[in-house]
């Protein structure tokens, strides 16, 4: 255990180390901050004092390692616009996203759960299709798009819910559901898989043999074990959750990390937008490195292949 | 798999195989004719328009603005009506579509050639290459897509060749994986060791006895992407980091659209039509080839954010 727990250890550091590698280069493509931080009327020579005080005058490699030992200690550099510390503006966004992003998760297993119990113990067939069906078709409409008619829906025609911005739990719920119901196709397809391969086994039969109604082994004995290759599933897919939050943010003016990313970029203050994907890798790589985790201890042959 | 040892792919017979009983997949189901229908209407919509008399997707009339579908005004009858600007939205529906399509069809061409080459690479060298590519995959996956594209879309700059250039660059992945893991099994097969035992080249073992082999596997995996990339493009452009205005994009129609979803929703919801029609006809079709065993992706038709 300790071994694979090293191992995996180690995998998402190296991780962390190449997306910061990216980002650095990235911010060299986008080419010489000090001239976007100078206005246009800057003399050659406040160019170059400004370089030499952000160090653009010395080679690449120095310039690597200090970016590195600046963001070992925290430093993501100042936003252009705010001149306050990049990561100071994400951290301030972060509880957001994790709100939408935490919600939409229990929000998308628990609708999995209700609706796949739902079509595992319903005697009609051409129900069972018709939802998976919308369930395809949910999947086939863009996240901002489906978004857009959530609030077309319940907000314009409806009035019931708000269309924008945070604070009560009425703003939550459109934005939750958006993300929520994405992989709810997979969702399903899975959790019934999962239920059809406890049907053939021995205890199953046994039970059914002493008696006990269909219902009740659904229920008591068969469900425990379907649900976990369905967390798992939900865990990796918390990872790529964090992504379409991302444009989720931004159709519902949610005020998370990705809506900042989005109106940084279009302030062109790259810092921020640094930060702000750096951020979100990072809350991506620790998912997956606890979901690995919690897997490994959960079923043994995880940790031992 | 079903290779001959005689070294000739049986690739060509195989794929007629395949698209017959594709066909016999997709007339036997309803959902199959549905999704072909929608996937052809937006096509004529795409390709007919532009050819008529009354295409104009650019000129400005503001003494038709936000003409309601059907609305006739000075003898002109406008299909889609049009946006505050007055421009004819039928036209840029069909334009926006015309772009979405060379984009994408592009983006899937550029991503499939360096996943195969990677992907056989790796596959059939082992070692070094194959931990260096497959550290390169994971890497990239360690980051969600979206935000990759917007940060990498922010520094580059938005343009219709950056844009179909990032959206390629980032999609090799899952090509360079199936390609891979078929390369490893090819590579111990009779006909391959009879033509190294015999000094042909790796370079000509993997252009004659790899490359046909995988090919029309990954055909279909690019016609899965291929809505997959539709989308990605829809919301970069929807968060305004896509194409670029003059030009019509469906994800910037959208976008447009959303302030007036209270008194003009059309605006938005025919661009979004326009992309679930497209998306869903082509991912159910290609859901048509997979299901058909060539290859098995495992996971429902999509749309990725």
């Amino acid at each position: 255990m300790l071994k694979f727990l090293l191992r995996r250890l180690l995998q998402s550091i190296l991780t962390v180390f190449g997306v910061l590698t990216a980002a650095f280069f990235l911010v060299r493509l986008a080419g010489d901050p000090s001239v976007l931080l100078l206005p246009v009327e800057a003399t050659d020579e406040d160019i170059a004092l400004l370089r030499s005080e952000l160090g653009l005058d010395q080679s690449l490699i120095v310039q690597y390692g200090k970016f590195i030992a600046n963001v070992l200690q925290g430093d993501l550099g100042l936003s252009l616009r705010q001149r306050v510390p990049a990561l100071d503006l994400v951290l301030e966004r972060l509880p957001a996203t994790l709100e939408l992003a935490l919600t939409a998760f229990v929000l998308g297993l628990v609708l999995a759960f209700a609706i796949g119990l739902i079509m595992r113990l319903t005697p009609s067939p051409r129900l069972r299709a018709f939802i998976m069906w919308l369930a395809f078709i949910r999947q086939a409409i863009p996240v901002f798009f489906f978004g857009l008619l959530m609030i077309l829906l319940f907000s314009v025609t409806l009035g019931w819910l708000p269309s924008l911005g945070r604070g009560t739990i009425q703003h939550l719920i459109l934005p939750a559901l958006t993300l929520a119901t994405y992989e709810l196709a997979l969702y399903l397809r899975l959790f019934n898989s999962a239920l059809g391969e406890q049907q053939g086994q021995d205890y199953v039969r046994t039970a059914y043999a002493k008696g006990q109604t269909r219902t009740k082994i659904i229920l008591r004995h068969m469900l425990p074990n379907a649900l976990l290759p369905l967390v798992t599933i939900a865990g990796i897919n918390l990872g790529m959750l964090l992504g379409s939050a991302v444009v989720t943010e931004t159709v519902f003016s949610w005020p998370g990390v990705g809506r900042l990313i989005v109106q940084s970029v279009s302030q062109r203050d790259y810092p921020v937008v640094i930060a702000g994907v750096l951020m979100i890798s990072l809350v991506f790589v620790l998912i997956n490195l606890i979901v690995d985790l919690l897997y490994a201890v959960l079923d043994p042959r995880v940790r031992l292949s | 798999m079903s290779t001959t040892d005689m070294g000739k792919p049986l690739a060509t017979t195989r794929s007629f195989a395949g698209l017959r009983s594709a066909l016999h997949i997709i007339t036997q189901s309803y959902s199959m004719m549905l999704a072909a229908l929608l996937l052809l209407a937006v096509l004529l919509l795409i390709i007919i328009v532009p050819l008529t008399p009354g295409y104009d997707p650019y000129s400005q009339n503001l003494a038709v603005s936000l003409a309601t579908p059907f609305e006739t005004i000075d003898g002109r009858t406008y299909i889609f009506g049009t946006d505050t600007l007055g421009r004819d939205l039928l036209s840029r529906v069909a334009l926006a579509g015309r772009v979405s399509l060379l984009i994408g069809v592009s983006a899937v061409a550029i991503s499939l050639v360096i996943g195969v080459f990677l992907g056989l690479v790796a596959g059939f060298f082992r070692g070094v290459v194959e931990s260096a590519v497959m550290g390169l995959a994971d890497l990239q996956l360690s980051i969600p897509r979206v935000l990759l594209l917007i940060a990498v879309a922010a520094i580059v700059g938005p343009s219709i060749a950056n844009l179909t250039i990032l959206l390629g660059l980032t999609s090799w992945v899952v090509y360079g994986r199936v390609a891979r893991a078929m390369a490893l099994s090819l590579r111990e097969r009779e006909f391959v060791l009879s033509a190294v035992t015999q000094g042909a080249s790796a370079a000509w073992n993997i252009r004659k006895h790899l490359l046909p082999n995988v090919l029309p596997q990954m055909l279909i995996v690019g016609s899965f992407e291929l809505g997959q990339i539709i989308v990605f493009e829809a919301s970069l452009s929807y968060l305004g980091l896509g194409i670029q205005p003059p030009l019509p994009s469906w994800g910037m129609m959208i976008s447009e659209g959303q302030e007036y979803l209270e008194t003009d929703p059309w605006i938005a919801l025919l661009p979004g039509i326009a992309i679930f029609m497209l998306v869903t006809g082509v991912q159910f079709l290609s859901q048509a080839f997979t299901s058909e065993g060539q290859f098995d992706l495992a996971s429902p038709p999509k749309a990725s954010t």
